[in-house]
């Protein structure tokens, strides 16, 4: 330790000057074997004197860190409670989740009405009931809904004029104009379908989801005194089933999509009502729905649209490589060629370098020679190249120069 | 002429002993012994790099830190040097955020072994080549490098004899060294 101090000391020393010439030698000697030394003297040398105070500051600072307890002590109290109140919170929020009672909302703004959901009823007998023809503001000798019968404020002036008319239904059961049961409010709903008539259930959802549900559009005017039903159908291209194909009653927002056998439902048509079809590469079409429940359609396909895509993948993207001249049977071949043939006429043997152009109808001209051996050699290489193998063109479309070189060797 | 010779210094036992005594105890006391023997020389690096008091201070007080923690995880062969390379890492790490600056590594600072091919250092045919390369040096770098070796000047001195700067005298030794060593390797072949 005292070691360590000594360097202190004569550090501070020698920055103040305090030393001699030689314990200042002897001082930077010992740098000149050790970085450490070094560095830290530079440090002290650039930033000034008076360093005193921050070294003990230093220790001082050490010291209390040292003596500090539980410094790297994991925190489990912390942790603890955290992740008990982390609980608690999740609890709660869970909770508060579940305890409401499921919103309105929650029926399902689909095309389909919901009650083909919520009700155990046959879902074809429903869709025939479904329709609660209602008769506009008729002499009621239906039932009013009870006191708490009314669904929502929102639907309230569609629900005054539901309770004037007369809920009837097409159903096979006989008694069209007897009596409904008992309206029960929309929020009992869920708790109560099966006990209800699938028609009160179908016409209560129906009322309430008036104003409600989003998809499902309110067709106040129209609604009145015009019979719906729902459709099916069928939507073909000539032969094959298309999917994905829209079909929506003209004039409103109502829609559905083909499946993937190119079938669909619309729900509640309006008697007279226009579908338009539409999908993307065919001529959109109009069907009309008076008195049709069931329809097959076909689509023609629309000439103005892409008929043909081409994918480009990598793989087409070597026709479009560039190739550069070559022997029209290819190197292997041609290189074999000038080597059997290459035998010097003169009996001088070297390389002779050559080059000329392969234009764009495979033919060869331009020869020139850019390494001599001799002129009967040289003219012997044009002579190999002009009645070899054929060559084949660039495919840049423009002629190109070739360089070739030919090694010439003494007869055999 | 100990050049190349690193002075073996007395502590290291010291500095083993204080080490294993922290990684058995794990006694922050211990270590805070051992640290505090470096204090200054880590704040004089620090300052060097970070260049500031304040910053140097705290930069002393993290590499502690760090220190706690890898003196477990390290098997630290020679305390002062290792400790050296943390505090300049620690340093430059520091110094990143505002520039981009390397991380250097601990195999390039411990210049401390420089290994020399002859066993017997001062025989005379290794006397014969240090002199010839001697020769060979530049003239301000062997005028530096005598005067500071041979004739045990200190750099002020021998600014006030030469008229060179201080750093340019640092400088001329610096690479008067380097040039002997390599013309001494040389020729030991």
């Amino acid at each position: 330790m005292s070691k360590r101090n000594n360097i202190s000391e004569q550090i501070r020393k020698y920055l103040n000057g305090e030393l001699d010439a030689y314990a200042m030698h002897q001082l930077e000697k010992e740098a000149q074997n050790d970085p450490f030394l070094m560095e830290a003297l530079e440090g002290y040398e650039k930033t000034g004197t008076g360093q005193q105070n921050n070294i003990e500051d230093i220790h001082t600072r050490l010291k209390s860190r040292v003596n500090k307890k539980e410094a790297r002590v994991i925190p489990w109290r912390i942790i603890s409670i955290a992740a008990s109140i982390f609980i608690a919170l999740t609890i709660g929020g869970l909770w508060l989740k579940y305890r409401q009672p499921a919103p309105e909302s929650k029926i399902v703004a689909k095309m389909v009405l919901p009650p083909a959901k919520k009700v155990p009823a046959d879902t074809a007998h429903l869709k025939q009931t479904l329709v609660a023809t209602l008769r506009p503001k008729e002499r009621p000798k239906t039932i009013v809904p009870r006191g708490a019968g009314k669904p929502r404020a929102k639907a309230e002036n569609l629900t005054n004029t539901y309770t004037n008319a007369e809920i009837n239904t097409s159903a096979p059961v006989g008694n069209a104009d007897t009596k409904v049961a008992e309206y029960t409010p929309a929020s009992s709903l869920k708790k109560d379908s099966t006990s209800l008539a699938s028609r009160d259930v179908a016409a209560n959802t129906y009322k309430s989801l008036m104003g409600k549900a989003a998809g499902v559009a309110i067709l106040p005017q129209a609604a009145f005194g015009i019979k719906r039903k729902a459709i099916t159908g069928i939507v073909k291209d000539n032969t094959a089933p298309l999917p994905g194909v829209s079909v929506k009653i003209k004039g409103t927002n109502i829609a559905a999509v083909t499946d993937a056998n190119g079938k669909f439902t619309l729900p509640s048509v309006p008697d007279k009502a226009v579908l338009d079809l539409a999908f993307v590469g065919y001529e959109k079409k109009e069907i009309n729905a008076n008195n049709r429940d069931s329809l097959v359609i076909a689509m023609q396909p629309n000439n103005n649209s892409l008929n043909e895509v081409v994918i480009v993948g990598y793989g087409t993207r070597k026709e479009q490589e560039y190739q550069p001249a070559q022997p029209a049977a290819g190197w292997d071949g041609y290189k074999k060629y000038l080597k059997d043939n290459a035998i010097s006429p003169d009996g001088k043997t070297g390389t002779v370098k050559l080059s000329f152009m392969v234009n764009t109808d495979n033919s060869l001209s331009g020869f020139k020679i850019i390494n001599s051996i001799s002129a009967k050699t040289d003219s012997a290489a044009i002579n190999l190249v002009t009645n070899g193998p054929d060559w084949q063109k660039s495919n840049t479309g423009k002629p190109e120069k070739v360089k070739l070189r030919i090694k010439f060797t003494a007869k055999q | 002429m100990n050049f190349f010779n690193r002075t073996i210094k007395p502590d290291e036992a010291d500095d083993e002993a204080l080490l294993n005594s922290y990684r058995q105890s794990g006694e922050l006391a211990v270590l805070g012994r051992l640290y505090e023997k470096y204090v200054s020389l880590i704040y004089g690096v620090c300052l060097k790099y970070l260049k500031d008091d304040e910053h140097a201070k705290d930069a002393v007080m993290g590499i502690f830190e760090e220190l706690i923690t890898k003196a477990r995880q390290h098997d630290i062969k020679q305390f002062r040097a290792w400790i050296y390379v943390l505090a300049r890492n620690y340093c430059l790490m520091q110094l990143r955020s505002g520039k981009k600056m390397m991380v250097v590594d601990y195999d390039d600072i411990v210049e401390n072994d420089l290994i020399l091919h002859h066993d017997n250092k001062y025989s005379e045919e290794y006397l014969k080549i240090m002199e010839r390369c001697m020769e060979k040096l530049p003239a301000k770098q062997k005028e530096s490098v005598n005067l500071f070796y041979l004739q045990e000047k200190c750099y002020k001195e021998i600014a006030d004899a030469t008229g060179y700067t201080l750093n340019d005298v640092k400088s001329y030794i610096q690479n008067g060294k380097r040039n002997l060593k390599i013309c001494i390797e040389k020729h030991s072949e």
